[in-house]
């Protein structure tokens, strides 16, 4: 279960990972798509499903966590669900229009500071990306007036691109591809991966703590609650078969995705620590009210 | 770039494959086109979710296959059983219908392939030349023109209506509230989300299927038998069809124009060209009283028009998402589904140019594949007016179910397309405007979040719309047009009054 529309950048992963499954399972993976609420539909259908190992899904940590706290769900939680690995990671980074002269973060804390921008764009009200904002301002000293909210990544590039909103957040992915268009390029990484699209880019952690709690995701498998472990330990297998293979790893090289393995034990130990790491950086109820002050 | 984009798109387009996929769309096009009750939003809406598994380049070949094909399809019911197989063949009816009882219907019939074939070739073509300054135009459309068009768009209720403007504002207005479901763009408010199955509002597609496909077998149910009884005799030359439209450049030229521009207005599309092309080809007649008893250039007109009214109406279609016409509203929902976002990219070479070149070249092709139908199939396209709507009725709904759950695997969408169908069945027997609703279905959420985000830009100002000096001339412009649309008829009865008292 991909939690997101067929052709999304989890469904790309997904599509490529599931037939080099196959391979090692011996038998067929099928991708059913539950998009909606953020993909907390698809986790919550998830949640309600047999716990014999024939269904799984793939959330993007901590985003979901994220998503969950936000929102104050209470029919279940995220630590009812069993980890099985993480194949993925992906995160944000800082794009900037070139009318704006900028090439790494600093220049872009005196731009603001100096008032030649004012406007930063993230990817909608409450959306991960607008705490991120948030956090850039408070933490390092990145002094934008109005966070400008857009609906989604495709939207923020093109207001950088055409110097709407010169400066916007945006996933490593998208960021190639706005750098694709001619006039963009992207300034810093805030995630703590390193990013072979964009060697010399600079590091948010030069600038302060690293933000990777909320700005770097890990696309972690997880199955319903109560599935054993045995047949999830099969399922890692697999996956580690798919996400090391030749043909994957080439995919991920043309691409500029960033395939990486990680064992049920490593899962696991993320989805413990993704909600505890949010609660203690993150003051949830502090945001929501900037929200309300804001809007 | 531009040019590389084009060939490659050229290379994408003559594999087997995709000239399959626009073989089959144009031909379904034809098909649902000729069957009255079943126009090209209906098709393309239950062909819509089946496209998920086809690449991106060839699901929208089919989608716009489809249109393009139908484009012509009205016109064969219109001219053998005189009832409009779409709205936008309406005028064609009025002097296809007197050629077809003078026995000249396979001449009417040639007349409308070669029309459409010329008009949609010369469209297109004027479209691929005038793309490459389409992504500037694109690119100096920010988020308050943005939320300008939107606005148009809804301003254009007031001129689609017909007959009662209340009920095509009530329309209008029920639209933009069905909009409204969801999580709220600009707060953290949730509206009606007690299920999380309605946390993304209700789903445009399975809106539009329900009001295209639901609601329409509705309709269709009511009736018994064919579509069409009687049986209709096809007569006449073929060729002579061919040169009777070829002798008329300026017509084909003015009326492929007309449905080109009144195709790009948003919410206008080819009901309203159609109308216009053929209202001009009576003006500028020398003999305008021979119209309506089988005058050639009144098929020329009105099928030249709606086949141009396609390539206009992808221009703000894919640069904006936004519909010039329920068909295009489905077309987006097809670009969106396969993560392609209308905007810059579809014109940046680095982005979708490409694709987008394949879907123009894709239309020029279908543009042939018409002429070549229309011609060789003439004299048996009767056929398709006469199938049994017991037959037709269950192919639709089960299709259309089977259809819109697959979109996203929502329950919630299923329980949309009945309760939109019927809405929808109530709003054609009680003359609602459809597509006012439309307007409102689909242009809500553009409005509400480009409205949201040019405030923030502005810090609140509202004359980020109307500074020229600060933020460009495009805003002022298109509020101007809004104004003019909205105040415009009720400004020129009082000038009117006015003189008269004078």
């Amino acid at each position: 279960m991909i939690p997101w529309s067929e052709g999304g950048g989890t469904d790309t992963y997904a599509r490529q990972l599931g037939p080099l499954m196959e391979e090692e399972l011996d038998g067929s993976v099928v991708i059913d798509n539950q998009p909606g609420a953020g993909s907390l539909r698809g986790i919550e259908w998830l949640h309600s499903q047999d716990d014999d190992g024939t269904v799984f899904g793939t959330a993007n940590t901590p985003s979901w966590q994220f998503g969950w706290r936000l929102e104050g769900i209470d029919d279940w939680h995220p630590s009812d669900f069993e980890p099985i690995a993480y194949s993925g990671v992906f995160g944000y980074t800082i794009i900037v229009n070139d009318e704006l002269g900028v090439s790494d973060f600093s220049e872009l804390q005196d731009a603001y500071a100096d008032g030649e921008v004012d406007n930063f764009a993230h990817q909608g009200t409450g959306h991960d990306s607008h705490v991120i904002s948030y956090l850039l301002r408070d933490e390092y000293d990145l002094e934008w007036e109005t966070a400008v909210a857009y609906d989604g990544g495709g939207e923020v590039n093109e207001a950088v691109i055409s110097g709407e909103t010169p400066v916007g957040i945006a996933t490593n992915t998208s960021a190639a591809d706005a750098v694709d268009s001619g006039n963009v390029s992207a300034i810093v990484n805030l995630m703590d991966t390193d990013i072979d699209a964009f060697p010399e880019i600079d590091q948010i952690t030069n600038y302060g703590d690293s933000l990777a709690y909320i700005s770097e995701f890990r696309q972690t498998q997880i199955a319903p609650p109560g599935t054993p472990e045995d047949v999830r330990q099969d399922l890692a297998d697999a996956i580690e078969y798919a996400a090391t293979h030749d043909e994957a790893q080439e995919w991920a090289e043309e691409t500029g995705n960033v395939l990486e393995y990680g064992d049920i034990d490593a899962a696991a130990d993320d989805l413990d620590g993704a909600l505890d790491d949010l609660e203690e950086n993150v003051d949830f109820e502090a945001f929501e009210e900037r929200i309300d002050e804001d809007a | 770039m531009t040019v590389e984009s084009l060939f490659g798109a050229l290379e994408t387009l003559l594999t087997f494959e995709t000239m399959i996929w626009v073989i089959i769309g144009v031909l379904l096009g034809i098909i649902v086109g000729a069957l009255p009750g079943l126009g090209p939003p209906l098709g393309m809406a239950i062909i819509l979710p089946m496209t998920a598994p086809l690449s991106p380049e060839n699901a929208i070949i089919l989608l716009i296959g489809i249109y393009s094909g139908s484009m012509y399809g009205g016109s064969i019911a219109a001219i053998l059983i005189n009832t409009p197989g779409v709205s936008s063949s309406a005028a064609t009816m009025f002097d296809g219908y007197p050629m077809s009882k003078q026995g000249r219907a396979a001449t009417a019939l040639s007349i409308s392939a070669t029309a459409s074939t010329i008009a949609g070739l010369f469209t297109i073509t004027a479209l691929i030349l005038f793309s490459p300054f389409l992504v500037e135009i694109v690119l100096a459309v920010g988020s308050p023109e943005r939320f300008l068009v939107a606005v148009l768009g809804l301003a254009m209720i007031t001129v689609v209506t017909r007959g009662s403007m209340a009920k095509g504002l009530l329309a209008g207005v029920a639209g933009l509230l069905v909009t409204t479901v969801g999580s709220a763009p600009m707060s953290l408010d949730n509206r009606y989300t007690e299920s999380m199955l309605l946390y993304d509002g209700i789903d445009f597609v399975a809106v539009l299927i329900g009001l295209f496909a639901i609601a329409e077998m509705m309709k269709l149910a009511g009736q018994t038998g064919g579509i069409a009884d009687q049986a209709v005799d096809i007569g006449g030359g073929i060729i002579d069809g061919v040169v009777e439209t070829v002798k008329r450049p300026l017509t084909v030229f003015k009326s492929s124009m007309i449905g080109m521009i009144v195709g790009s207005i948003p919410g206008a599309g080819s009901t309203v060209s159609n109308f216009v092309a053929y209202s001009e080809a009576v003006r500028s007649s020398d003999d305008p009283d021979s119209f309506g008893s089988g005058n050639e250039t009144g098929v020329v007109a009105s099928e030249a028009s709606n086949n141009g009214t396609v390539a206009g109406s992808l221009i703000p279609a894919i640069s904006f998402g936004i519909p010039g016409s329920s068909s295009t509203a489905v077309l987006i929902a097809g670009l969106l589904m396969h993560n392609l976002r209308p905007g810059q990219s579809m014109f940046d070479p680095s982005g979708e140019l490409a694709l987008t070149y394949t879907m123009l070249l894709a239309l020029l092709v279908g543009n042939v594949i018409i002429l070549l139908v229309g011609l060789t199939l003439v004299t048996r396209l009767g056929v398709l007016t006469r199938i049994d709507t017991n037959y037709l009725i269950p192919m639709v709904v089960v299709l259309s179910f089977l259809g819109t759950y697959a979109l996203d695997s929502n329950p919630i969408d299923v329980v949309t397309i009945i309760v939109f169908g019927v809405i929808g069945f109530y709003m054609v027997r009680y003359n609602y405007s459809v597509i006012a609703f439309v307007l409102g279905v689909v242009l809500g959420s553009i409005a509400e979040e480009n409205l949201y985000t040019s405030l923030q830009i502005s810090d609140g100002s509202y004359m980020i719309f109307l500074n020229p000096i600060e933020y460009g001339w495009l805003s002022p412009l298109l509020v101007v047009a809004i104004v003019a649309i909205l105040f415009g008829p009720f400004l020129k009865g009082r000038l009117d009054a006015y003189r008269e008292s004078a």
